[in-house]
């Protein structure tokens, strides 16, 4: 029920911001302006795949690639149900994400990203607030492993 | 435990989204946003030369008599008086005088 909750949650937070930005653009603001001097929104669309890669323009490798990312998340689910502990919560985070960019993959043939943080002219990749709850997610999942490997070697 | 690591990082580059590889970079590398004008459309300027009668025009600071001045006007319109009024009374004398022929 915990792990619903965050899920449910963090989607919401991601659709809201998602929906916040376009609003804005379709009432002819354009999304193209600064938060901080490190920090800017600036909307673009991808269709590819993380750090834009296997952006396509062909309709049947979009929804191939769409039905692989539908799988990665049902396979997620199926771990979210059979583990325990702070996994469960991590794995619920990334899943809270993923179906944000699952959704907007469905509904509007393309994922919405704005943040765009940059040092002076030197930009990072465009993302948004489900790619931080998704790398946040993976971190820890990461972190947890190796800590995980850490213990075993010292039991033994 | 390397294995599963390999796992998350690969599963992390299909649920992430973040976009704008080439455009990013080049955004980052260049520093401009808009689209620049091209190189090529713009026209080349002539040298820039004194104009041939620079020597005849007046020294810069000194007062133009322009036709907007009023001086000029009323200079014009007194003159115009003068001769109008000398010019209709030859008219005036010489009808009269014929009047008085007749």
């Amino acid at each position: 029920m915990k792990k619903a909750i965050i899920i449910l949650f963090l989607f919401s937070i991601d659709r809201l911001s998602k929906m916040y930005l376009l609003n804005l653009q379709s009432s002819g603001v354009d999304i193209d302006f600064y938060i901080f001097s490190f920090l800017n929104f600036y909307l673009v669309w991808n269709t590819g795949i993380g750090f834009g890669l296997i952006s396509m323009d062909s309709n049947i490798y979009y929804h191939l690639l769409t039905f692989v990312i539908f799988l990665v998340n049902l396979g997620l689910i199926f771990f979210l149900i059979k583990t325990n502990g702070i996994y469960s919560y991590l794995i619920a985070i990334v899943i809270g994400g993923s179906l944000g960019n699952l959704v907007d993959r469905a509904y509007y043939y393309a994922v919405p990203d704005f943040i765009d943080l940059h040092i002076n002219n030197y930009h990072w990749f465009i993302f948004n607030v489900a790619d931080i709850f998704i790398t946040v997610g993976i971190i820890g999942l990461i972190i947890t492993e190796i800590f995980k490997k850490e213990n075993s070697d010292k039991n033994v | 435990m390397y294995k599963k690591i390999t796992y998350l990082i690969i599963i992390s580059f299909f649920l992430t989204s973040c976009s704008g590889t080439f455009d990013s970079v080049k955004r980052g590398l260049t520093g401009s946003k808009g689209k620049s004008t091209d190189e090529f459309l713009i026209k080349k300027k002539d040298p820039l030369i004194l104009p041939p009668d620079f020597e005849s025009l007046p020294p810069p600071g000194k007062k133009l008599l322009t036709d907007n001045d009023p001086k000029i006007f009323e200079e014009a319109l007194d003159g115009d008086d003068d001769e109008n009024s000398t010019t209709s009374s030859s008219v005036e004398n010489s009808i009269l005088k014929k009047i008085q022929k007749k």
